[in-house]
């Protein structure tokens, strides 16, 4: 009965949030308190596994919408609320407009209706509401750089939603319903249906446009660098997730497996090459995300429940050291005034401790060091036996982004001079706390996640080499950068390969 | 057939959008493409002789789809909503780089990208 | 222009594309063609004899309220990259006795159509959203044959960015508030009325008309804040 209250809330703080700067922060505020009261009701009500459904206005299941709170809800909520309570505390400083903390609302409203949905078509209503307020988020500050982002940004997700819209038409049209569990049971009746096929090639492309994927999602490097940095943050720890609960979504309806695992090593290993080679923090940061989502579409080719288990604690672990580094970076681009690794290098001084804290704390969780968040979900991830070829893709991965990662390196030598204080220690504390405890922490909260489940000194061991293999990588190439191609980024070549990735999934499915 | 010509219409606007380069076009053909999708929903919903679905009692003849149609009523709207937006944008543009040439203005923003470094 | 080697691909994929799509569409007919649910639910259930408005404004009112939102977000877009530099006064272009003739007549006209569908959406086609376009697009109509300075004299910007986000509450409340009475959330308390009456289908002519006020409020700001920035209609 309350779930439904989780998105409204926000909706109807979101409308409320006009009037001034500081009714708009009361009023942010007081939603974070209403969602995560709710929250954590919600968790403790489906402890045991047990997950809470309802379906709005009283309907039955094949008439209504039907809201659901499950495993993956209790999973990712927790991260919502840290990234907003991060994100709030991180822009207090610039003194946003109302409009800004609306939109912030809208957006949470919208995150938390998705984690809720089990309908197809409100799923795709959400999705275009995301894509909405994430395009004006990214372009805020109106400048042309950011303009150029967001909409690339719109035109490329409107062409995937368009695609997943016609989907949603196949699926209807040779099933007569949009709920997801009873789709589940007409697909499992008969997998190879062309019909099938077809819906799920289409609505699949579709949502790898949002998701992240490698050839769907080329708007990515250069929206969430473009962006403001609390909405960088937002943008890379939570909203491309959304795109990865509705593939979790579909992979529970329709036999995706092996395209996933394609799809998931295409997007990391291409991603950590782009990563590698970035010359500019945030740009690195966003194609970083590139090839950690792959890792986590990786996940869900794997399919078991462990599997599923480390695919959410490993897109938690993300969502919080990819929004640190993405606020740490942010301040620091600021304080240097610019983003290129040259001149943070050269001008270091000027980046308060803090920032270098925040900095070294989200290096640390996403080459994943022992015991912190990334390795806590990388453990799970691997625990669950995966297959020699999904094995491979992560630890090249992992060398990849330690190797990428390494440049931070000389911005954590100690300095004489002490620059002006940071004054955003309470942002970076809120995400950089559950990185540091995060296995302790999830284990008590959270015992779905099945954190520990994987633990094994030799994957300390593994953990740690790639670490170091990676390092040394860096240190013995440090001085030849290739140059890769750019263009494959710009919007109509990013339309073709939209086209095509789609016809690749088609083929995969046929398969 | 009607499924066949939104497919196709949907096809027409992908290619305008990845061939021709002017801003205002592709938003032309975005709205095609969004029209083309839309199409395909609303085809779904048809039965051969299909009457309006407004009726007390619709047991006696064969009634539309009213499910499809609710759907584009959202879908219409959403489109609409983006197109705005998207234009909006394209006027912004416009407006700095005085031109609706796309890949000028990719040029111009690398070099706004790579001379400014910035945050 | 000369076809260059990237059109040529972006075309054959299209192509490619749209075929493989026709045919494994029209590969299999469905065995068993899905019953069209919502038709053969009981006119009782909801009291609307419009089919699609008891879908869209009862069963599935959820998918409806998103989108209005997606609606306001838009209108609060336009609204801050627009408004930055609007032209204070903008005078009327030199219109001719037909235009505002004909607008003055139309503009009632249009007003009474989008009344008419706002009310009647439960048992005719129409509904909220059409009304709100027809009642905007009469309110263009207008500012175009009589200057846009004279309608934001009429009526004012503010008076409309509070309908519509005062339309848009209304509308969450009254979603919300089956919840202390201990219903499910967006349930309809009304009662159903009688097939086919102007007042029957419980809650759905009041979404109507809410509908219908937030879309010709959000709209006209769409359409003013584009006449103020360009400076001309």
């Amino acid at each position: 009965m309350i779930l439904a209250v989780l998105p409204l809330s926000r909706f109807v703080l979101g409308l409320l949030c006009r009037l001034s700067e500081r009714t708009a922060r009361l009023l942010a505020a007081v939603g974070w308190c209403i969602s995560a009261a709710l929250t954590i009701f919600l968790i403790v009500e489906t402890r045991d596994g047990s997950t809470i459904t309802v379906v709005l206005g009283g309907w039955s299941a094949d008439l209504g919408i039907v809201l659901r709170f499950d495993a993956v809800s209790a999973a990712v909520c927790p991260l919502v609320l840290l990234l907003e309570l991060a994100a709030i505390l991180y822009v207090r400083r610039d003194a946003p407009r109302p409009l800004f903390y609306a939109l912030l609302q809208f957006l949470l409203g919208a995150v938390f209706a998705l984690l809720l949905s089990q309908d197809l078509f409100n799923e795709y209503v959400i999705l275009e509401l995301l894509t909405l307020v994430g395009f004006l988020l990214v372009g805020y500050d109106r400048r042309p750089t950011q303009v150029w982002a967001s909409l690339k940004y719109l035109v490329l997700a409107s062409i995937g939603m368009g695609f997943f819209l016609i989907g949603v038409a196949v699926v209807y049209r040779h099933t007569g319903t949009l709920n997801l569990g009873l789709l589940a049971e007409i697909v499992a009746d008969r997998p190879d249906a062309p019909w099938v096929t077809l819906a799920a090639t289409l609505l699949t492309a579709g949502v790898a446009v949002k998701a992240g994927l490698f050839g769907f999602s080329q708007w990515l490097p250069a929206a969430h660098s473009a962006a403001p940095p609390a909405v960088s943050a937002l943008l890379s720890g939570l909203v491309i997730k959304m795109g990865i609960v509705v593939i979790l979504r579909l992979s529970q309806v329709f036999p995706l497996g092996t395209t996933l695992q394609i799809l998931g090593a295409a997007t990391a290993l291409l991603g950590v090459v782009y990563t590698a080679y970035a010359r500019n923090l945030k740009r690195m940061l966003a194609f970083s995300t590139l090839s950690q989502i792959g890792y986590l579409v990786l996940g869900l080719a794997i399919g078991t429940p462990q599997a599923l288990a480390g695919v959410l604690d490993y897109a938690i672990a993300h969502g919080l050291f990819k929004g640190l580094l993405f606020l740490a970076a942010g301040e620091a681009s600021r304080a240097v005034g610019s983003g290129r690794f040259s001149d943070l290098v050269s001008k270091r001084a000027a980046i308060p401790n803090a920032t270098v804290v925040a900095l070294l704390v989200g290096t640390l969780g996403i080459v994943g060091l022992p015991p912190l968040a990334g390795f806590g979900a990388k453990a799970v991830l691997l625990g669950s036996h995966p297959n020699v070829f999904v094995v491979t893709i992560l630890v090249l991965t992992s060398i990849g982004t330690a190797f990428s990662f390494a440049r931070l390196l000389p911005l954590f030598r100690f300095r004489r001079t002490a620059p002006r204080p940071s004054k955003r220690i309470a942002a970076y504390a809120v995400l950089a706390l559950p990185i540091l405890f995060f296995v302790p922490l999830t284990g008590v909260t959270l015992p779905s996640l099945q954190l520990g489940s994987g633990l094994r000194p030799l994957l300390v061991v593994e953990s740690v080499g790639a670490i170091a293999i990676g390092l040394l990588l860096h240190r013995l190439t440090e001085r030849r950068a290739p140059r890769l191609p750019k263009r494959i980024f710009f919007l109509e070549e990013a339309t073709l390969a939209i086209l095509i990735g789609l016809l690749l999934v088609f083929l995969c499915l046929r398969v | 057939m009607a499924f066949s010509v939104g497919v196709v219409l949907f096809g027409i606007g992908l290619v305008a959008i990845a061939i021709r380069r002017d801003l205002v076009i592709k938003l032309l053909a975005l709205g095609l493409t969004n029209a083309g999708s839309i199409l395909c929903l609303v085809a779904v919903g048809d039965r051969p002789d299909a009457r309006v679905p407004i009726c007390a009692v619709c047991r006696d003849a064969i009634y539309a789809d009213p499910l499809p149609q609710a759907l584009v009523l959202s879908a219409i709207v959403i489109n609409f909503a983006i197109l705005a937006l998207a234009l909006v944008f394209v006027m912004r543009l416009v407006e700095r780089y005085r031109s609706t040439d796309s890949r000028h203005i990719e040029d111009l923003v690398q070099r706004d990208l790579d001379e400014g470094g910035g945050p | 222009m000369r076809p260059r080697p990237f059109h040529l691909l972006a075309i054959v994929c299209t192509v490619c594309v749209v075929l493989v799509v026709l045919l494994a569409f029209h590969s299999v007919d469905p065995e068993t063609a899905p019953h069209a649910t919502y038709v053969e639910r009981p006119v009782a259930e909801t009291g609307a004899t419009n089919r699609v408005a008891s879908v869209y404004l009862n069963y599935r009112l959820y998918d409806s309220l998103l989108e209005l939102l997606v609606f306001f977000v838009a209108v609060l877009g336009v609204r801050f990259y627009l408004g930055a530099r609007e032209r204070p006064d903008v005078p009327p272009l030199a219109e001719s006795e037909v235009v505002r003739t004909s607008a003055a007549l139309l503009f009632p006209l249009a007003v009474l159509l989008g009344v008419y569908l706002a009310a009647l959406g439960q048992i005719s086609p129409g509904g909220g959203f059409g009304a709100g376009v027809i009642a905007a697009s009469g309110l263009l109509l207008t500012s175009i044959a009589l200057g846009i300075d004279a309608i934001d004299r009429r009526i004012r910007r503010n008076a409309m960015e509070r309908i519509e986000r005062g339309a848009l509450l209304v509308l969450l409340l009254l979603m919300l508030l089956p919840l202390p009475l201990g219903r499910p959330a967006f349930a309809d308390l009304l009662p159903k009325g009688a097939p086919g009456a102007v007042l029957s289908g419980g809650s759905i002519p009041l979404y109507n008309v809410l509908i219908a006020l937030k879309v010709v409020a959000g709209a006209w700001l769409i359409l003013r804040s584009f006449v103020r920035h360009r400076g001309e209609i």
